[in-house]
Formats: structure tokens, C-alpha cells, sequence
């Protein structure tokens, strides 16, 4: 490892070729270990997040095709096999017959609450009816509705869906992403039969330099890894995203102007959920499932100021409660868990499989066991073993 | 501030500019005062911590003056039994009252290496060896330049002075800057990749030991704690010389070698040639050769002369081990090196003297005596690092997690792996050397140079970012 010494000798400049060899020599050798780089992690940062089930049916959001099966895999995640049923859900029983006495629950929700990318057993959904059949010792099942980038608007338009399906409960999964997504013009025509183009994150660059780059490093797989293993520690994940102005203002305290009119957003379209669901006399329960910025804020040794991972969520929990909806906080639970990067895939964001756990007990809990059960005569969650990996 | 961060890389590189940009003797000699006091003030701005560190430095300053002018010799020694008193007070050798000790926390970074330095002006100008006049603002710039504070590497007054302040200053070619830069690389690259993966090697072969392993697995997860903290130790410390060799050559100051592949020597007193050389020099200068000579006036016969000089290697090794820390561990640290040293000259000694001189090369020069002995020098060497490193009480544990047949496998094991492995680096190394291209050695060449440093940039950003760890600080920062 000592550098060797040639240049002992008497020499004190380089020849001209040098100038200019020397550079061109390290930067060719970085492009090499670049492409080096590039072909290792592209080997194992393997991705395919593209389910050939999936289209756009321009209502908003992706749906899936009937009866289809397909894989994903995120470069940070295993192979997955996915599966729809006759309705395009994400579940293994049929849409159309309810069976006599089983409990049957419907979500809405986008791609975390589809559990994309994480295996069927491990979402919280299926997680949540493997407990709630252990704990009622009755069928249950789950028509999960949710799509791929469906804004809260996307989710509203689902809801006469749900309520055909008639279920006992009316489950909306939320996260800060897709109350960010919703558009005021979106919320205004809510009611219209628009084709709307689901948006993808290409179009929002205008710059064809910036685009350019932007692809490139998202494609790269050696940025993936890098980042990948960068954003393990919460606080440099926390410090990165707080960088964003505007995506990282529902973390920060007060709401700025622009998350205050996304909450108003929400605060109409769940208004006028609860009342679909009310008039079906269906149970509408609200969650918040949490971001990995929120969940990194858990774990920080030294709290940012102003910072406030329950900001989003108590300002959710007054809506709900406005509208009847009732409120789950899946945050807490958080809490309990080995840390933010055991739970999502870091650099994609979703949640992964043992993120789901996190969300599925807090949700049987309340189902079960809350001030007022939905679903009665069932064992109490301290009866119960919870759920694997928690 | 961490000196293999990239912090102190900016604020060197911001102090080498600032120094680079007037040529005036009295602007380099501010620029560095300055930079020494911002570089102090960055390990506390609690000025009350500064008193202790200070106060030595100044008091050795009064000492060097009375030094300098005309004295009697009792003065000297007194002065010399004070400062050296002095030190061990503040260090708070563990044999002293704790009572005794100030009552508030004080910073000693590099107390140490100031009181090496302190020392040898003290003792030079007493002899006559430092003529000039030692003016305040260039002694302070001296024990506190903030390139060699932390750690050393010691440098002579002479030396600096002749290099920091001289009228007319060398040229900093580009190959001057390529080459500074090239060390500064390679220090950062063996402080925070390889000491920092040796360090993760070794905390995880102590987590694992456990009476449960098999035989085998235990005694190579014996084999890797004890083997794996000399190279580490190695690559933390020669990586900081490097970076500061590196900085201080912006400046036109060329700070002495500390180390000169120590591995690849084959016996305990050229390992300590080639080890910490500034530390061993000094101490080779101030306590081995005046024992030695004091010693040998006292006892003039021939018989006693090989007694006289053990004695005199007894007597530095073990210095250079208390003065390593302050408990007993560093105590016995010292006994080992001083019986190493002691046991190896009887040796040198009594084997030339049995073979005769010529037998004795040959015997030297031969492939599997050389393999031997560098295998014993490596395996002697960790094994007496383990009271530089851990407590009684840590060697017990591991002692009685390995249990006894376990022990005698891993010293076996590193003995055995140490001796073909430094042997085959060194035919590889020697062999690798030898492939030239029109007349240059290829890997010398700066070609080879600039791929392999832009490589070790490469590795070390990635690792440096991606692994969240970091590295271990410099290990002599302590002493």
C-alpha cells in the first residue's frame, strides 16, 4: 500500500503528454469501475416492477386484468407471483359469491395497500385475515381494491365498487403519498367520467437534459445499490428527504398552505365516502399506513426540530372522526419494530413484507378488539399469538 | 476533528492555500499559529480545558530558555526529572494517588508527542545542539503544528525550523502536489477501508467466540483476534502518517517516515527499526545510546558488553512500552517488549558466536529460517499486543473461551499462516517489482500510480458512504 518512489528522482515536471494522459487515465479507470460497478449490481439489484397484469383503464390508478397472473420484483426484493381474481383483485377468493357467514371486508387503497411487490401471504391484508380467522374461528376474506397510483380521487371513485361487493367493513388504507398525488383539479371533477392518463414520473420532467440524467441514474442499478445501502441509517434517510421543499412538508410543523388544502382535499372526498358507505350501512374504517420518512423519525437518536412524524395522522384522525369514519393509527406500532430500514424497501418505498406485519396487527386489534368491535365474538388480541414476524 | 475526515481534509487543504499564498517568513509562521490554535479549539472551546496542555507547553518553553544560556548540570537534571514528572501527572498514571490529579477535565491530545518534542529541545539545547535562539511563536508552532500534534510523527526542531521558515523555499512542482496528494489518498484509504474492515473482522470474531465452537472453528476465531489487530493497528496508524506526511508536503515540510514495511522483517529489532521509527529513533537517541555509553564508561570490560547492551535494549523497549498508557497492562506490555528485545540480541549474539559469522549469514539468508523468523517476529508480535489492546480482564475471558488446546492451535495457526503468508507477499512483491516497461518498473511507473490511486478514491468514497460505519479514530491519538 505504500506509495511506491519513482518520482524520488531529480524530476520536477511532468512531460506535456501528462497533462492531459494522467487525467484521461483516471477518469477512464472510474468509467471502468462504474461499468464494472454497473454489471455487478445489475446482477444482483435484478428489476421488474412492471406486472404484465396491469393496464390503465383511464378511471385512475392501474387495474389488473381478471383471472391474471404475473410477477414483480423490486432490485431489493425477491421475485414475487401475483394473482387476480375474476374482479381484478388481489385475492384468492371470488368476488361474486359471498359464502353464508363469512365476514367479508373490502379495501381501498394504491400499491402499498395492494402489497405490491411483497408476497400475497405477507401483505397486511392477508396477514390480517389469517389473524381474524385464528381469533373468530369464522371465515373471513378480504377483496382488496386497491391499484397501482390511485389517488385519494382514484380511491373515492372505487368506493361504489367496494360497497357493491357488500361488505361487513369498508377499509380505506392511506398513505401521505396519495394525499400528496391528489391534484384540486382532480378533486373538482371527481365526479365527472373523465379518461384520466395516469400519470407516471417521466412526464413530470420537462427538461429534456434533466430527463435524461434522471433516467439514467433510475435505471442505473449501481445507484440503486448505492443508495440502497446509504439510506439504511434513518437519520441520513430523514436528512436526504427533508431536503425535498414540499413532499417533506407533512413532517414538518405547522402544515405548510399547500398540505393544508391536500387535507381539505381529503377531508371532501372522505366526507363524501362516509356518506356512500353510511347509506349502504357499511362500516367505514380509515388507516394511515405509514411512509418510511414517517417511520424513520421513530428512530431518530437526536429528534430534527420541527419535525413530527403523528402530524399527518392526528390531522387525519379529526377528519375521520368529523365524518364517522373510524380511525386507525397504525403508527405506534411502529415503534416496536427492529428499525425503518427492516421494513420497506428503502430506495423503491414501499413497504415490504415484514412492514405489512406492522399494519395488519393495530387493524385486527381494532376490528376485533377496539371500542367498538366490527367484527364481534372474537378472541382478544393477548389470547392470540400475533402474527408472523411480529 | 477526526484526522482521516473529510473535515480535516478541507481544513488542511484550506490551510495549505492560505500558507502557499505569500512567501514572507512572518506570514507562514501566523498562517500555522493560526491554524494550530482553529485545529485545537475544534476538540473543545471550553478554554479552561486548554490550562493543563498549555501550561506544559510553556513551562517547557522557560525550560528550553534556561537551557540555552549558561547552567549547571544538576539544573538540567532537575529540569529533565520535573518535566518528565510533569507528564506523568497529567497523563495520571495510574500509580500515582488519585488524589493527586486536577479536579476537572483537561484535553492531552498529543501530550505525549509535545512531551517527545519538549524533551528534545530541553535535552539538545543543554548539549549545544540547538544554537539559535527558540523563538515563542515558532516553538508553539513546533509542539502544536497541527499536522503532527495528534499522532507525531516527531520531528526535529532543526528539521522543522529548516523547512518551515527558510528564506527561500523549495518549488511545489506538480509532482510535489501528485505525490502529496497520492499519500493523502492512501492514508485515507488504509484508515477508513482496511482498518475499518479489520476492525469490523475483529469485533465480530469476539462476538462469535464461544466455548460451543468445535476445536477448530474456535481457534481460528482465536487466530483472527489476536492476528488480525496487528494489521489493523498497522494500517490505522501508518495511514494517518501518510495523510499528514501528504498535507504537510503542501507545505514544503517533509515530516519524517514512521514506518517502512514492518512486516517484512525477520526479527524483533529490525521490526522495531521499521515500526514507529521516529518514536524508536528518539528513544534510541535520548535513552539507548546514552545508557549505553554511560553504562560502558562505568564498566569498561569486554565481558560486560554484551550484558550492558541487553540492558540498555531492556531498558528502551520498556520505556516504549509504559509509556504506551498508564495501567498495569501497559506495564507488562513494557516487561514483553523489553525480555523480546532482551532475548533476541542473547540470541543474535550467542548464535553468530557458535556458527561463527559466515555460517551465521548463510544461516540468515536461507529461505526457511527467514519464513521461520518472520512468521515468529508477526506471531510475538500480536501476542504481545494483546495487553496493548485489551484488559487482564478481556484476556482471561478470551483465555478461557478458547480453553487450553484451543490456545496452543491459534498461536500455532497464526505462527504457521503469518510465516508462508509474509514470505509469499515478499517473493510476490519482489517479483512484481522486477515486470519493467521500457526500462520503468510498471507498478512504479505514474500510470500504474494514477489508476490504482483513482481506484482506491473509487472504493473509498463507496465505503465511506455506503458502509455507515465509521472508522475507528487513530489509535495513538490516546497516548
Amino acid at each position: 500500500m505504500n506509495p511506491p518512489s519513482e518520482d524520488n528522482s531529480p524530476r520536477k515536471t511532468l512531460p506535456k503528454r501528462d497533462i492531459w494522459l494522467l487525467p484521461l487515465l483516471s477518469v477512464l479507470t472510474l468509467v471502468s469501475l462504474l461499468l464494472l460497478c454497473e454489471a455487478t449490481a445489475s446482477h444482483y439489484f435484478v428489476s421488474h416492477e412492471v406486472d404484465n397484469c396491469q393496464y390503465d383503464d383511464g378511471t385512475g390508478g392501474y387495474r389488473f386484468r381478471a383471472n391474471c397472473k404475473g410477477r414483480v420484483k423490486t432490485s431489493e426484493g425477491p421475485w414475487v407471483e401475483t394473482q387476480y381474481n375474476e374482479c381484478g383483485y388481489r385475492t384468492k377468493e371470488s368476488c361474486k359469491s359471498r359464502p353464508k357467514d363469512t365476514v367479508r371486508i373490502a379495501v381501498i387503497g394504491s400499491s402499498v395497500a395492494d402489497g405490491f411487490l411483497v408476497d400475497y401471504d405477507h401483505t397486511f391484508a392477508q396477514r390480517a385475515v389469517t389473524e381474524l380467522r385464528n381469533r373468530c374461528k369464522r371465515p373471513v376474506e378480504l377483496q382488496n381494491l386497491s391499484r397501482l397510483q390511485c389517488s385519494m380521487v382514484c380511491m373515492f371513485r372505487r368506493t361504489d365498487e367496494a360497497l357493491a361487493l357488500k361488505p361487513d367493513v369498508l377499509i380505506v388504507a392511506m398513505t401521505p403519498y396519495d394525499i400528496e398525488v391528489t391534484t384540486d383539479d382532480e378533486v373538482k371533477d371527481r365526479h365527472e367520467q373523465i379518461t384520466v392518463k395516469t400519470k407516471s414520473a417521466e412526464t413530470k420532467q420537462n427538461h429534456i437534459l434533466i430527463r435524461r440524467v434522471n433516467m439514467m441514474l433510475k435505471n442505473s442499478r449501481t445507484a440503486v445499490a448505492a443508495e440502497h445501502y446509504m439510506l439504511q441509517d434513518p437519520s441520513t434517510y430523514l436528512r436526504l428527504f427533508m431536503l425535498y421543499g414540499d413532499k417533506a412538508d407533512f413532517l414538518r410543523e405547522p402544515l405548510s398552505s399547500a398540505w393544508e388544502r391536500r387535507l381539505q382535499n381529503a377531508d371532501i372526498l372522505l366526507g363524501e365516502m362516509a356518506e356512500k358507505a353510511r347509506a349502504a350501512n357499511v362500516p367505514m374504517v380509515l388507516i394511515e399506513m405509514p411512509d418510511e420518512p414517517q417511520t424513520s423519525t421513530l428512530f431518530l437518536k437526536t429528534p430534527l426540530p420541527n419535525v413530527n412524524a403523528t402530524l399527518l395522522n392526528s390531522r387525519l384522525h379529526q377528519i375521520a372522526t368529523q365524518h364517522g369514519i373510524q380511525y386507525i393509527d397504525s403508527l405506534p406500532a411502529f415503534r416496536q419494530s427492529p428499525g425503518a430500514n427492516k421494513l420497506f424497501y428503502i430506495v423503491d418505498g414501499h413497504l415490504n413484507g415484514e412492514g405489512h406485519a406492522f399494519v395488519s396487527r393495530p387493524l385486527v386489534d381494532y376490528l376485533t378488539s377496539g371500542p367498538k368491535p366490527l367484527i364481534t365474538g372474537c378472541a382478544t388480541a393477548s389470547s392470540h399469538n400475533h402474527p408472523e414476524g411480529l | 476533528m477526526p484526522i482521516a475526515s473529510f473535515s480535516f481534509l478541507g481544513f488542511a487543504l484550506l490551510v495549505v492555500v492560505i500558507y502557499n499564498c505569500f512567501k514572507g517568513v512572518a506570514w507562514r509562521r501566523s498562517v500555522l499559529f493560526a491554524a494550530n490554535i482553529v485545529f485545537l479549539l475544534t476538540y473543545s472551546l471550553n478554554l479552561k480545558t486548554f490550562v493543563p496542555l498549555l501550561s506544559f507547553i510553556i513551562c517547557g518553553y522557560v525550560a528550553i530558555r534556561i537551557m540555552q544560556r549558561p547552567h549547571r548540570r544538576e539544573i538540567f537534571i532537575t529540569v529533565v526529572v520535573l518535566t518528565v514528572l510533569a507528564f506523568i501527572w497529567l497523563k495520571k498514571y495510574t500509580f500515582l494517588p488519585h488524589a493527586s490529579f486536577l479536579p476537572f477535565a483537561y484535553l492531552t491530545l498529543g501530550l505525549s508527542f509535545v512531551f517527545f518534542r519538549v524533551m528534545h529541545l530541553i535535552i539538545d539545547s543543554h548539549q549545544g545542539g540547538i544554537n539559535d535562539e527558540v523563538g515563542f511563536v515558532s516553538y508553539l508552532n513546533y509542539t502544536l503544528n497541527f499536522t503532527t500534534l495528534v499522532s507525531g510523527p516527531i520531528q526535529s526542531y532543526p528539521d522543522f525550523i529548516g523547512q518551515h521558515l527558510p528564506l527561500v523555499r523549495p518549488e511545489l512542482t506538480i509532482i510535489n502536489i501528485g505525490n502529496g496528494l497520492e499519500r493523502v489518498i492512501v492514508g485515507f484509504f488504509k484508515v477508513n477501508v482496511i482498518a475499518l474492515i479489520l476492525s469490523i473482522i475483529q469485533n465480530h470474531a469476539i462476538i462469535a467466540l464461544s466455548p460451543e465452537q468445535p476445536l477448530l472453528t474456535r481457534s481460528v476465531t482465536g487466530a483472527i483476534i489476536a492476528a488480525t489487530y496487528p494489521v489493523y493497528l498497522y494500517y490505522n496508524f501508518s495511514g494517518y502518517t501518510d495523510i499528514v506526511i501528504g498535507i504537510a508536503s503542501f507545505m514544503r515540510i517533509t515530516l519524517p517516515e514512521n514506518f517502512n514495511r514492518p512486516f517484512s522483517t525477520d526479527n524483533f529489532l529490525e521490526f522495531w527499526n521499521h515500526w514507529h521509527i521516529t518514536l524508536s529513533g528518539w528513544l534510541k537517541k535520548y535513552v539507548y545510546n546514552p545508557t549505553l555509553l554511560s553504562l560502558m564508561r562505568r564498566f569498561p570490560s569486554q565481558k560486560a558488553e554484551l550484558s550492558i547492551g541487553v540492558f540498555a535494549f531492556f531498558l528502551t523497549f520498556f520505556l516504549i512500552g509504559i509509556w504506551h498508557g498508564r495501567t498495569s497492562e501497559f506495564l507488562f506490555y513494557g516487561l514483553l517488549l523489553g525480555a523480546g528485545v532482551s532475548i533476541n540480541k542473547i540470541y543474535q549474539v550467542k548464535l553468530a558466536k557458535a556458527l561463527g559469522r559466515k555460517r551465521y549469514k548463510l544461516l540468515s539468508q536461507s529461505f526457511w529460517y527467514e519464513c521461520v523468523c518472520k512468521g515468529l517476529n508477526f506471531t510475538f508480535f500480536a501476542f504481545y499486543l494483546l495487553w496493548f489492546w485489551s484488559t487482564w480482564h478481556e484476556i482471561g475471558r478470551m483465555r478461557s473461551l478458547l480453553g487450553g488446546s484451543a490456545l496452543w492451535i491459534t498461536w500455532l495457526m497464526i505462527f504457521i499462516a503469518s510465516a508462508l503468508f509474509l514470505t509469499l507477499w515478499g517473493i510476490l512483491r519482489s517479483n512484481i517489482l522486477r515486470v519493467h516497461f521500457r526500462g520503468d518498473c510498471v507498478i512504479t511507473s505514474r500510470y500504474f500510480r494514477t489508476v490504482w490511486d483513482t481506484g482506491l478514491v473509487f472504493i473509498l468514497v463507496g465505503v465511506m458512504e455506503l458502509l455507515n460505519t465509521p472508522a475507528p479514530d487513530i489509535v495513538y491519538k490516546a497516548f
